[in-house]
C-alpha cells in the first residue's frame, strides 16, 4: 500500500464518531488553553493545515463527490466561518489578558474611549457589507444550483435520508438517544437554556471585551457544547454518515450494501443476565430499578453531591436557584458524550428501557 | 431648539474617502452581477432552439414561397394580366351605363340605411307593445284593449317597414346583378390572378412572421418578454396522465415541444439535429391523425422523462451509449441524475413505452424490438417464474417437455444428467437454460484472477454442483413414470424418411441442424426442439411411437398430429434415430457426487421444517440415492425446474421469481448492484442481469443456498436489447382507464385467435397477417407450399373452417400438396375463437349465413357458359367421378367444386376469380382478368368479341341475355363475368350445377354440411328452378 493510501486508512480510520469526538474533546480542552494556537502565527498555521487538508482532499474522487455535493458545500464554509471566529475571539481574549495583566485598558476599552457617529462610520460599512453579500449570494445561486430531487415518497425514501444541515446534530444524537429524548427534550432544553444563560450566568466580568482568564470554565463549558456536540456533530452527520446512517471515512466509497453490527443492550440485561444471571424480572419498574436509580442520582443527587464538592465556588456565588438550573442544564449537556461513551465502551443501549411506556433513556 | 452640528473635522473611525471608493467598487461589482444574473436568467437553451428553428423554418418557406412565385409570375399569369386587359377595355366601353348604375347604387345606399333603420325601430316598439298587452292580460285585464289595439297598429308599421326594406333591397341587388354582367369578365380575370399567386401570398407572409427583426427582439427582450413574446414554453396538458406522487395523482404537463419544435411538423424528417427533427413515426404517433395525437398523449407518457422540465438534461433524457454520455456531458452539460425515477427510455429501449397500455395484446408489429422481446419472453418461459400479469391472463402452455415419463423416454439417464449440466453442449439453439458451473459457482471473481480464498469457493462450488445435477436427475428417474413402449414393426427406409422429414410439413416447427444459433424471432422453425442429435436422446421406436400419435404419449404436448401413415412415420423415426449427438456432448465426464456435500445440502433444506437434531437424524436414516432424491426434489423446487417442465410432485407449485408485472417502474434502489459498477439504471441492471444471471454475486462468499439462482439463458446481443425493452415496458400505468387501448368485441376476439395462433405455430407454415410462412421458403414451388392465409374469414363459411381444423384431412382441399395440415386437437372453445378471429380480421359476417342468396337464372346460365368457355373443368372437378375418373392426375387438381357452396362465401368466390394473383399470390389458379393500363381489371373475353373463331359463342351469349349488346357489355365487365361464374359454382355443390339456386332457403347447417356425402344434389333444393 502506497504511503497515502496508506495516510487515507488512517484518517478513515480516525475520523470514526469516537476518535473524532474524543479528538475534539481533547483538542478543545488543550488547544484552548495552548496561547501560541491563538496567535497570528498559530492561526495561519491552523488555517494552512484545514485548508490544505481540505483542498488536498478534493483530489480523491469519494471524498470529492460527497464534498460537492450543493447542499455540502455551504458545511465547508461552515469549518472556516467557525474556525475563523472560534481563533479571532480567542486571539482577542489572550491579547486582553495580556493587556489586563500588564494593567493597560482591554482593545475594546481603548476603543470606545473615543465615540464616532452610526453613519457613516457603522451604517456605511453594513452597506458595503450588505452589497457584497448580496453578490456572493447571487452568484452562489446561479452557480450551484439548489439541491432539489424528485416529489417526497415514503416508500422510495432517499438513503441516506438526512435532515437539514443545521439539524444534523440532532439527528446525530438519535444514534444514541431515544426520539423522545434527542427529538423533543434535548432541543427544548438547548434552546431554554441559551435563553437563561443570561439570567444564570449574572457575572459581569467579560461583558464587552473578550478574556479568556476571567472566564476559563464558562467558556470552555460553552464551546465544548457548541463545538465538539454540535458544530462537530453537523460536520459528522455531513461528510461522515452515509447510507443506512452507517458510519464512511471520508476517502471511503458510500457502499450501500455496507453492513455494521448494531449489537446493543440495556443496562437491565446487563445487571440481571450477566451480573446477576437472573431471568429480567417482568415487572418494569422492578427490571428497571438500578437503571432509573443511577439516573435519578444524575439528575438529582449530583447537582447536590457537586455544590459540595467541585462546585462548591458556583454554588456559593450563585445561590441555590441558579445554581440548580444552570447545574441541570449542564449535566443534560454532558448527558449526550456520557451515553456515546457509554455506547462506545459498553455497547450500551439503554440506561432506562420501558417498552411498556415508549420511555427509554 | 436644533441640534448644533459637530465640530468640525468630524473625527471617523474609518477613511470615508477610501470607503467611499470601496463602496463604489462594491456597487459596480454587484451592478455587473445584477447584470448577469438577469442574462443568465434570461438565456435558456430552448430559446436558442426556437430561434434557430424559425431561422430554418424561413428558408424553408422562403424557398416555397420563391417556388410560388415562379408558379404565380409565370407564363399563365401573363395569359391571365392580356384576358384582364381585354376585360377591362371591354368594360370601358360601357363605362357610360357602369357610371349610371353605380350612381344609382349611391343613391340607394342612404335610402336602405333609412328603411333599415325603421324596421329596426318598428321591432322594438313591436316589441315593448307585445310585453304591455300581455302584462295587461295577466295582470290588468281592462288595459287589455287599448293595449291591444296598440299592438295591431305596431304590427301593421312593422309590416310596412319590412316591406319597404325588402323592396330597397331587391333594386340593390337588381343593380348589383346589372353592374355584375357588365364586369364579370374582368372580375372573373382578376379572382384567376389572385387565385394564381394565393400560394404565394400566403407563403410571402409566413416568411414575414418568421423574421427575426427589431419587433421581434423587442418582444423578447428581457422583462418585456412578460407581455406577448413569441419565444415561449410550448406546453401541452394532459388530464389522463398522471405523475403518481404518492398522496396524489398530478396531470402531466408535457413541455417537450418547446424544443422539439418540428415533432409534429412534417418536412423536417431529414433535419441534422435531432431536435428539429419530425417524429419518425407520425401515422403512429404524435400526428394529429395518428391513434396518439400531440394533444391527448404529449410525449412522457410513452417516452418516460420529467413532463415539465424545459432543459436538456432536468427532462431526463438518458444515453444509449457511455460514448453518448460523454458527448452529452461536454455539449449539453448532462449528467445522470440519480433523483429521477422515471427518466426517458435510452432511444434503444423506446418501445417499452407501449407495452403497459397494449399488455392485452398478442403481436406489437409497430415496435418490433418489443415484438421480439415478449415473443423471447414467451418462448423461453421467464413467465414460468416470474408472474406477468399480461401474459398470465393469456394463458400460456408450459414451455418444456413433460418430465413425468422421461425415464422411459429418454435413452439413458446419463444423457439427462449431460443434458442438466449443459444443455447447449447437446443442442447449441436449445431454449433451455444453463443452471450449474456458472460464475458464481465456480468463478466468483469472474474476469479478475482469483485470490487462494477465491479459488476455494470455486473448487467447493463445482462440487456443489456436481451433487445438484446428480440429484435433480435422481429424482426425476425416481419419480418418472415406466411406460413400455412397443417396439416399431421392421425397419425403414431413413433415406425416404429424410425426405418426408421435409416434405411432410415437420419443418415448420423443426430444424435438424446441429450448429444452428437461436432465433426465436426471425424464424417460426425454432419452435419446436432443434432434431439434430435426437437419435441419441432416445430410441427409434419411441421416435416412431410419438410421431404416429404425440397426444398420445403427452396429452398436453403442443406438437400437433401429421396423419403419418406407418410406414412414412416408420422411415422418419429410422432417419432420425440415425442423428446423433456431438461427440464432445457424450464426452462429458458424469459428476460424482460428494457425500459430504450431499449431506450439506440435505440438512439445509431438513432444517427448513426440523430443529438440527431431527434434521441430522432424518438425514442419517437415508441412504445416499435416497438423500439424493430427497435433495433433488428441494433442488427442483430451489431452482423451479417445474416452471417450464411437468414433474409429478409440482403439479400445484408457485413461481420462484420475482414477480416482473410492474419491474418496468421498480425504484432503482431496490436492485442489487452487489460490488459490480454499473450506472444505476434499470435499462442498465436488466441488460447486465439478463447477460450473466449471476453477475451481482461477483466476488461475494455466499454460501450456495444464498447465491443467485437464475438461470443464464445465452442471450444474443440483439435478445438482450429486446428482453430489456420488454421488462422495461412492465411498468406501473399512470393514467385513466380512459387513455388506456381498450379492446372492442371484435379485437379481443382477434387477439384470443392470435393468442391460439402463436400457441401452435401457425405461422411456421402459413403466413397470417402478413408474417410468417418460414416453412414456404423450404419449398421451391409455391403451389406446393402451405397456403398463405389471407381473407380466410371473407372467403371460408364460419362452419365450414370450424369443421376443417378440427379435423382436417390429408388432401381434402389441394390434393396435389405433399405438405400435411396437421390435426392440431384443438378444444371445442378455440375452434369457435379460430372461426371468430378470421371473420373479424375481414370484418366479415359471424356467423355467415347464404340465406339471402338468390340467383338471376340468366345470369347463371351464362356462367355455365364461361366456365364451358374458360375451360374451368380442367383442373376443377365437379364431382367425385370427374375427381377419380381415370386417366387423372389427381395432384394436378384444383380443389373440388363441389365443396364451393359448403365452405366459401359466395361474394368471395367471384372476388377470388376476379384477382387470385392478389389473393395467393405464387396460386395456379389463373389470372384471368389482368390488370389494364388504367389499373382496372379487364376482360380478355371482349376482345375477342368480334373474331369470327367466337360468333358461335358470340351467338349464344346474345341468346342468354336477351341482345348482342347485352352480351358485349356482360363479357367486358369482369365483375358481371365473375358473379355468373360465381352464381354457377355456387349451384355446382347445392345441386350438382343442374339448375340455379333459386329462392329457397339457405343451405342446411353446414356442420352437417362438411360431412354430407358427395354426389348428387340434396332433396330440400331440388325443386330449385
Amino acid at each position: 500500500m502506497n504511503p497515502i493510501s496508506l495516510l487515507k486508512s488512517a484518517i478513515n480510520f480516525l475520523s470514526a464518531p469516537q476518535y473524532l469526538v474524543t479528538a475534539m474533546l481533547i483538542g478543545l480542552l488543550v488547544g484552548i488553553r495552548w496561547k501560541f494556537l491563538w496567535s497570528k502565527k498559530g492561526g495561519l498555521m491552523l488555517l494552512a493545515l484545514i485548508a490544505g487538508g481540505i483542498g488536498l482532499s478534493y483530489l480523491d474522487p469519494n471524498f470529492n463527490a460527497v464534498a460537492t455535493l450543493p447542499d455540502n458545500v455551504p458545511i465547508v464554509g461552515m469549518i472556516f466561518l467557525v474556525g475563523f471566529f472560534f481563533w479571532f475571539a480567542m486571539n482577542q481574549a489572550y491579547e486582553n489578558d495580556r493587556r489586563t495583566a500588564a494593567g493597560l485598558p482591554t482593545i475594546e476599552a481603548e476603543d470606545s474611549s473615543q465615540k464616532v457617529f452610526s453613519w457613516p462610520d457603522l451604517v456605511y460599512v453594513e452597506l458595503i457589507c450588505l452589497v457584497l453579500v448580496t453578490a456572493v449570494m447571487i452568484i452562489w445561486s446561479i452557480y450551484l444550483k439548489a439541491p432539489l430531487e424528485e416529489p417526497a415518497n415514503p416508500t422510495d425514501s432517499p438513503n441516506p435520508a438526512k435532515a437539514p444541515w443545521y439539524f444534523l446534530g440532532l439527528q446525530e444524537m438519535l444514534v444514541y438517544f431515544d426520539p423522545w429524548l434527542a427529538g423533543v427534550v434535548l432541543p427544548s432544553l438547548i434552546i431554554v437554556g441559551l435563553m437563561a444563560i443570561p439570567y444564570i450566568d449574572t457575572n459581569p466580568k467579560g461583558n464587552g471585551y473578550f478574556t479568556f482568564r476571567e472566564r476559563k470554565w464558562e467558556i470552555t463549558m460553552f464551546l465544548t457544547g457548541f463545538i465538539v456536540l454540535w458544530c462537530t456533530l453537523i460536520v459528522l452527520g455531513t461528510f461522515l454518515r452515509g447510507p443506512n446512517w452507517n458510519f464512511f471515512g471520508p476517502y471511503e466509497f458510500w457502499d450501500v450494501n455496507k453492513l455494521v453490527p448494531l449489537n446493543n443492550i440495556n443496562l437491565s440485561e446487563i445487571i440481571w443476565i450477566r451480573l446477576f444471571q437472573k431471568p429480567l424480572p417482568n415487572f418494569w419498574l422492578w427490571r428497571e430499578i438500578f437503571g432509573l436509580a443511577i439516573v435519578g442520582f444524575y439528575l438529582f443527587a449530583l447537582p447536590l453531591l457537586l455544590s459540595q464538592t467541585l462546585l462548591r465556588r458556583f454554588f456559593e456565588k450563585m445561590g441555590m436557584v441558579r445554581y440548580m438550573i444552570g447545574v441541570s442544564l449542564l449535566l443534560t449537556m454532558m448527558a449526550l458524550p456520557i451515553k456515546m461513551y457509554l455506547r462506545w465502551i459498553f455497547n450500551l443501549k439503554y440506561i432506562v428501557n420501558i417498552p411498556e411506556f415508549s420511555f427509554n433513556i | 431648539m436644533p441640534r448644533k452640528p459637530p465640530a468640525e473635522p468630524i473625527d471617523h473611525h474609518y477613511n470615508i474617502p477610501k470607503l467611499n471608493r470601496v463602496f463604489f467598487a462594491a456597487g459596480i461589482v454587484l451592478t455587473v452581477i445584477f447584470i448577469g444574473m438577469v442574462i443568465s436568467d434570461y438565456t435558456r437553451d430552448w430559446k436558442t432552439i426556437q430561434r434557430i428553428f424559425m431561422r430554418m423554418d424561413a428558408r424553408k418557406t422562403r424557398e416555397a414561397a420563391l417556388a410560388a412565385r415562379q408558379k404565380a409570375y409565370g407564363q399563365e399569369r401573363q395569359k391571365l394580366l392580356g384576358d384582364l386587359r381585354a376585360a377591362r377595355t371591354e368594360v370601358a366601353s360601357r363605362q357610360k351605363e357602369l357610371d349610371r348604375l353605380n350612381a344609382k347604387l349611391r343613391d340607394l345606399n342612404p335610402k336602405i340605411y333609412l328603411a333599415d333603420q325603421q324596421a329596426k325601430f318598428s321591432k322594438a316598439s313591436f316589441d315593448a307593445a307585445l310585453y304591455k298587452y300581455e302584462d295587461a292580460l295577466a295582470n290588468k285585464p281592462k288595459a287589455a284593449p287599448g293595449a291591444r289595439k296598440e299592438l295591431d297598429k305596431i304590427r301593421a308599421d312593422l309590416a310596412a317597414a319590412n316591406e319597404r326594406l325588402a323592396e330597397r333591397k331587391r333594386e340593390e341587388s337588381q343593380l348589383n346583378e346589372e353592374i355584375k354582367q357588365i364586369t364579370a369578365k374582368q372580375d372573373e380575370a382578376r379572382a384567376s390572378i389572385e387565385k394564381l399567386s394565393a400560394d404565394f401570398k400566403l407563403s410571402r407572409q409566413k416568411f414575414e412572421s418568421l423574421k427575426q427583426d427589431a419587433l421581434f427582439r423587442l418582444r423578447n427582450s428581457p422583462i418585456l418578454d412578460m407581455v406577448n413574446p413569441s419565444l415561449r414554453v410550448q406546453q401541452v396538458q394532459l388530464p389522463e396522465h398522471f405523475n403518481d406522487v404518492n398522496f396524489m395523482r398530478i396531470p402531466r404537463v408535457d413541455r417537450c415541444a418547446t424544443c422539439h419544435v418540428a415533432a409534429d411538423r412534417r418536412g423536417f424528417e431529414e433535419a441534422k439535429n435531432a431536435v428539429f427533427r419530425t417524429h419518425p413515426s407520425l401515422n403512429l404517433m404524435v400526428g394529429s391523425e395518428s391513434p396518439h395525437p400531440y394533444g391527448s398523449f404529449g410525449c412522457t407518457p410513452c417516452h418516460g422523462g420529467r413532463d415539465r422540465a424545459s432543459s436538456f438534461w432536468s427532462a431526463g433524457h438518458s444515453p444509449e451509449t457511455e460514448k453518448e454520455a460523454a458527448r452529452w456531458e461536454k455539449d449539453f452539460d448532462w449528467r445522470f441524475d440519480k433523483f429521477n425515477e422515471m427518466p426517458i427510455l435510452p432511444m434503444k429501449y423506446t418501445e417499452a413505452g407501449c407495452y403497459r397500455c397494449h399488455a392485452e395484446e398478442t403481436n406489437f408489429p409497430d415496435a418490433p424490438r418489443l415484438d421480439a422481446g415478449m415473443k423471447t419472453i414467451e418462448a423461453l418461459g421467464c413467465w414460468g417464474c416470474h408472474r406477468i400479469e399480461g401474459l398470465e391472463k393469456q394463458g400460456l402452455p408450459k414451455v418444456g417437455p413433460s418430465l413425468e415419463k422421461i425415464a422411459s423416454k429418454v435413452s439413458s439417464i446419463d444423457w439427462a444428467t449431460r443434458w442438466v449440466m449443459n444443455p447447449a453442449a447437446f443442442r447449441p439453439n436449445t431454449k433451455m437454460p444453463t443452471f450449474f458451473y456458472l460464475e458464481n459457482f465456480v468463478n466468483v471473481s469472474g474476469p479478475t484472477p482469483p485470490t487462494a480464498a477465491q479459488q476455494r469457493m470455486n473448487a467447493v462450488g463445482r462440487v456443489e454442483n456436481d451433487a445438484m445435477v446428480n440429484s435433480i436427475v435422481a429424482y426425476l428417474a425416481a419419480r418418472s413414470k415406466r411406460v413400455a413402449i412397443e417396439p416399431a414393426p421392421g425397419h425403414g427406409d431413413a433415406a425416404r424418411g429424410e425426405k418426408l422429414l421435409a416434405s411432410r410439413g415437420c419443418f415448420g416447427c423443426h430444424l435438424v441442424d446441429p450448429h444452428a444459433q437461436r432465433d426465436l424471432v426471425g424464424t417460426y422453425r425454432q419452435f419446436g426442439p432443434n432434431l439434430a442429435g435426437v437419435g441419441s436422446k432416445t430410441s427409434r421406436d419411441w421416435i416412431y411411437r410419438w410421431i404416429l400419435d404425440p397426444k398420445a404419449w403427452n396429452p398436453d404436448t403442443k406438437m400437433p398430429n401429421l396423419r403419418l401413415s406407418n410406414e412414412d412415420a416408420l422411415d422418419i423415426a429410422e432417419y432420425l434415430s440415425t442423428l446423433k449427438a456431438p461427440a464432445a456432448f457424450d464426452a462429458m465426464p458424469l459428476p460424482k457426487t460428494d457425500p459430504a456435500t450431499l449431506d450439506r445440502m440435505g440438512l439445509y433444506f431438513e432444517m427448513a421444517t426440523k430443529t438440527v437434531f431431527d434434521a441430522k437424524a432424518d438425514l442419517a436414516k437415508m441412504d445416499l440415492p435416497a438423500k439424493e432424491v430427497y435433495v433433488g426434489e428441494k433442488l427442483i423446487a430451489y431452482y423451479g425446474c417445474f416452471a417450464c417442465h411437468q414433474i409429478p410432485g409440482f403439479e400445484d407449485a408457485k413461481p420462484i421469481g420475482t414477480e416482473l408485472t410492474e419491474e418496468g417502474s421498480k425504484a432503482v434502489h431496490r436492485l442489487d448492484f452487489g460490488f459490480v459498477h454499473l450506472t444505476h439504471t434499470r435499462q442498465d441492471w436488466f441488460r447486465a442481469k439478463l447477460n450473466n444471471t449471476r453477475l451481482f454475486d461477483r466476488d461475494r462468499a455466499r454460501g450456495w443456498e444464498e447465491k443467485l439462482k437464475m438461470p443464464l439463458f445465452r442471450f444474443s446481443p440483439k435478445e438482450l436489447d429486446d428482453v430489456t425493452t420488454a421488462v422495461l415496458g412492465f411498468q406501473k400505468l399512470n393514467a385513466s382507464a380512459a387513455a388506456k387501448k381498450e379492446l372492442n368485441s371484435d379485437e379481443v376476439a382477434i387477439e384470443r385467435g392470435r393468442r391460439i395462433i402463436k400457441n401452435h405455430n401457425c405461422q411456421g407454415c402459413h403466413v397470417l397477417e402478413g408474417y410468417g410462412g418460414s416453412f414456404r421458403s423450404l419449398v421451391a414451388d409455391p403451389s406446393l407450399a402451405p397456403p398463405i392465409i389471407q381473407g380466410e374469414g371473407a372467403k371460408t363459411q364460419s362452419d365450414w373452417l370450424f369443421a376443417f381444423l378440427k379435423a382436417p384431412k390429408t388432401g381434402q382441399i389441394r390434393p396435389w400438396l405433399e405438405v400435411h395440415m396437421p390435426t392440431f386437437g384443438f378444444s371445442t372453445d378455440e375452434l369457435n375463437d379460430l372461426t371468430r378471429y378470421f371473420a373479424a380480421l375481414d370484418r366479415a359476417r359471424y356467423p355467415f349465413d347464404a340465406g339471402d342468396y338468390v340467383t338471376d337464372p340468366k345470369i347463371w346460365q351464362a356462367g355455365r357458359k364461361t366456365f364451358e368457355l374458360l375451360r374451368c373443368k380442367q383442373c376443377h372437378p365437379r364431382n367425385e367421378q370427374e375427381m377419380n375418373a381415370p386417366g387423372v392426375d389427381r395432384a394436378s387438381l384444383a380443389p373440388n367444386l363441389q365443396m364451393a357452396s359448403s365452405r366459401l362465401r359466395h361474394d368471395w368466390i367471384n372476388d377470388w376469380i376476379r384477382r387470385p394473383d392478389e389473393w395467393m399470390p405464387g396460386t395456379r389458379m389463373p389470372t384471368n382478368f389482368p390488370v389494364g393500363d388504367g389499373g382496372q381489371r379487364t376482360s380478355p373475353i371482349a376482345g375477342m368479341f368480334d373474331a369470327p373463331a367466337f360468333a358461335k359463342d358470340r351467338q349464344e351469349y346474345a341468346q342468354i341475355l336477351g341482345g348482342d349488346a347485352e352480351a358485349k357489355a356482360f363479357l367486358s365487365n369482369p365483375d358481371a363475368i365473375t358473379k355468373a361464374l360465381r352464381d354457377y359454382v355456387w349451384s355446382v355443390g347445392v345441386n350438382g350445377g343442374t339448375a340455379p339456386v333459386g329462392a329457397s332457403p339457405a343451405p342446411a347447417p353446414p356442420t352437417s354440411r362438411a360431412a354430407r356425402p358427395a354426389g348428387g344434389a340434396r332433396p330440400r333444393e331440388a325443386g330449385a328452378p
